[in-house]
């Protein structure tokens, strides 16, 4: 499994934004370079922490049959020490799991002192249209409209 | 350049900006314009403001879009100022400088602002009530704090101007006559319109008796335009007031400057540090000590002269000024006391059903009626805003998330987890008032900046009568959630700060009071009309000059007296 297409299937697997990163062709191939330059971005801000998630989930997802991209599967690898990144202290902290979330939510992620990363594509973050709002700050709409229930 | 002019105003936010336009109107005065930030006021740089927020990850702080600005450096603010007292004093890079010991500061102060071409209008929600007649007879009527030297109804004529100045847009019917206070002229524009999630709050508490006050949902008068208005649009609802309105249609200071420097006699000079003023034998104010950190040399002291000199660099920075010339127009010495903001909070909840939040301004419908009553000789009034911008300060879509992701919820249960939490935020705020208190102040600091500036000095303490306000907020805050079916989120912070042993609180940015108004020189600094008592030529406009703070956000009152300001600084010119 080429690294571009796991790092698509374990995003997918933990944001349950199946439709538009897998299901939908439309949507997988217009989300392809939002996947390439997330990938870069955090692999760049965890290099080991993020090569080891992404090769855990290869490793699990790998296997003959190929198990279906679904609950099951999330929970073998919220068990592995790579999704949980457990910390001197005894803590969960599921670092690199919780910013592959936030990224495809909010083109946004933080580093592990708190620090706030661009993701590179704030206005197609996915959380937007799932609470029938926009991106902050870029409202199409004319005068008014929040007037009305969304549909 | 030249060095001499008829007016000189120090600071171009709304007072400088509107005092500089209008006294360009009123004659043909040269007028110098001083401002130690240092941006463009283009379409363009409104872009790259905008843009800049793209890649932080923190769209909703008041100094995100102005992060790249070179003059964070020389002309700093506390951008990092709401935080607690403690990490305040441990941070060695903090602008704020604070006392202590016994009879040092008790709490933090908050607020900040920008240094910057058009003030701290770049940052603001626009908000703008009036204030209410019993807000300037604060003493007469509650004996507690000060009387203004002037009445709402001397007030009245000025807000209209104000107003249409600024481009207010609201529901005449909803406040004229509001706690007394009567408006003698239609708003410019008619109110935003309230939000579905603002109807769906109306429909469970308009008209409720809540701890004894019937309570009404009205529409907040705001900087924000519901028509084509003065070249700028509508809103559009992009959510993002504080900070920046990508369109304009919230207003910035900026409106006015670019009318001012469009008069040949407005100059305006950006990258200029006042550093003192000076006078003559006689007691006027004659010239202006300055350092322009954009030139070669940095720390060289330059200096202009003006027959007239307005104050105009906001509530800090402005008693600062005074504080470093000498003692000048201090001999009430109240220059830097009597600070105020409006202390605040907010309670977060989960609404029963779908709200749609972040669909509009982030705040449009207000309860205006517990602001006044018999109970202000004992504690402040509260204003309650309705939030349209999920948890606000308390939490944002991100804070759900990272929630639900504690929970376990990652997967296909994640995205419906989402659309249903998120959709049914709903913050209250309240925001209170405190009384002007002489030992809340800013001294200058034995610390300085880069350009060997003192920093602000603080002592500060909320005091008790804010402190009710907060108190009774939070119940009625509770009162009307419960009224509403609403649940108080678990994350909603507690009024009570163990570890601090103080309350918790929030600032509204809204400083005031540091070179107070009134007509006994003794104990205040500006006359009735913004006149220093004691330098005949030096007039001081903005928040600083408020006898009292009231409740309501002070902007659109900072228009109404410096529109009346510029008006006696023309009288007196013209009769010199």
């Amino acid at each position: 499994m080429d690294y571009e297409t796991a790092f698509v299937e374990l995003s997918a697997l933990l944001t349950g934004l199946q439709d538009r990163l897998l299901n939908d062709p439309e949507d997988h191939e217009l989300n392809k370079p939002f996947a390439k330059e997330y990938a870069r971005r955090l692999h760049g801000t965890f290099p080991d922490k993020f090569q080891a998630l992404l090769d855990a989930y290869k490793t699990l997802a790998g296997v003959n049959p190929k198990p279906a991209i679904d609950d099951a599967l999330l929970t073998k690898l919220r068990n592995t020490p790579e999704f949980k990144d457990i910390d001197a202290n005894g803590v969960a902290k599921e670092t690199v799991a919780r910013q592959i979330v936030n990224v495809w939510y909010f083109s946004q992620f933080m580093d592990e002192s708190g620090e706030s990363i661009d993701g590179g594509f704030y206005e197609s973050g996915a959380v937007w249209s799932l609470i029938k709002a926009h991106p902050i700050g870029f409202s199409s709409q004319p005068h008014g409209y929040w007037a009305a229930k969304p549909e | 350049m030249q060095d001499q002019y008829d007016v000189i105003v120090i600071g171009s936010g709304v007072a400088g900006a509107l005092t500089a336009w209008k006294l360009s109107q009123l004659g043909d005065y040269k007028i110098l314009i001083l401002e130690a930030g240092k941006n463009s006021i283009t379409n363009g740089q409104r872009l790259q403001f905008h843009h800049t927020m793209d890649t932080q990850g923190h769209r909703g702080t008041m100094f995100a879009p102005y992060a790249a600005l070179e003059s964070r450096k020389f002309a700093p603010a506390a951008e990092n100022s709401q935080r607690d007292l403690a990490p305040q004093i441990a941070d060695a890079k903090n602008y704020y400088d604070y006392t202590v010991g016994a009879n040092g500061s008790k709490d933090a102060f908050k607020a900040g602002y920008n240094r910057m071409v058009g003030g701290s209008t770049w940052s603001w929600r626009g908000n703008c009530p009036r204030f209410i007649p019993s807000d300037f007879r604060l003493f007469s009527e509650f004996a507690v704090g000060r009387d203004w030297p002037l009445d709402y109804n001397e007030l009245e004529p000025w807000y209209c101007q104000a107003e249409w100045e600024m481009g207010i847009s609201g529901n005449h019917d909803e406040f004229d006559g509001l706690h007394g206070g009567y408006r003698s002229e239609p708003f410019p524009m008619s109110g935003i319109p309230l939000g579905y999630s603002d109807n769906k709050v109306k429909e469970r508490i308009d008209g409720k008796i809540v701890r004894g006050t019937r309570v009404k949902v009205v529409t907040t008068p705001q900087a924000r335009n519901t028509t084509l208005f003065d070249g700028r649009p509508p809103c559009e609802g992009h959510s993002n007031c504080i900070p920046l309105c990508p369109i304009d249609a919230k207003y910035v200071a900026t409106v006015h400057l670019r009318r001012a420097l469009e008069s040949p006699n407005v100059e305006l000079r950006t990258a200029s540090v006042v550093t003192r003023l000076s006078k003559t034998n006689s007691g006027r104010v004659n010239k202006v000590y300055f350092k322009d950190w954009s030139s070669d040399n940095i720390n060289k002291e330059r200096s202009v002269t003006g027959k007239v000199v307005v104050l105009a660099a906001h509530a800090i920075e402005t008693p600062k000024i005074l504080l470093m010339s000498n003692g000048l127009a201090n001999s009430s010495g109240q220059v830097g006391r009597n600070l105020m903001d409006h202390v605040q909070f907010e309670l977060i909840a989960t609404f029963p059903e779908p709200l749609y939040p972040f669909r509009g301004p982030q705040s449009i419908a207000s309860i205006e009626d517990f602001r006044d009553g018999g109970f202000r000789s004992q504690r402040s009034g509260f204003r309650m805003t309705i939030g349209n911008d999920g948890w606000g300060r308390t939490g944002s879509p991100a804070t759900v998330i990272d929630g639900l992701l504690s929970e376990g919820k990652y997967g296909a249960a994640l995205p419906g987890a989402i659309a249903d939490r998120i959709t049914r935020m709903i913050r209250l705020s309240f925001s209170t008032e405190m009384l002007p208190e002489t030992a809340n102040r800013i001294e200058l600091s034995g610390k300085t900046d880069d350009l060997g500036i003192p920093r602000p000095k603080f002592t500060f303490d909320i005091g008790s009568y804010a402190e009710g306000g907060l108190r009774e907020g939070f119940e009625t805050a509770k009162a009307l959630f419960t009224k509403m079916n609403a649940t108080v989120s678990p994350k909603a912070k507690p009024l009570d700060n163990p570890q601090t042993g103080r309350v918790n609180w929030n600032t509204a940015a809204h400083i005031m009071g540091t070179t107070i108004m009134g007509d006994d020189p003794t104990d205040s600094v500006v006359d009735r009309w913004g006149k220093a008592h004691d330098v005949p030529n030096l007039w001081i406009a903005g928040s600083s000059i408020f006898t009292t703070s009231a409740t309501a956000n002070p902007t659109l009152t900072i228009a109404a007296l410096t529109l009346r300001t510029a008006a006696a600084i023309h009288r007196q010119m013209q009769g010199e």
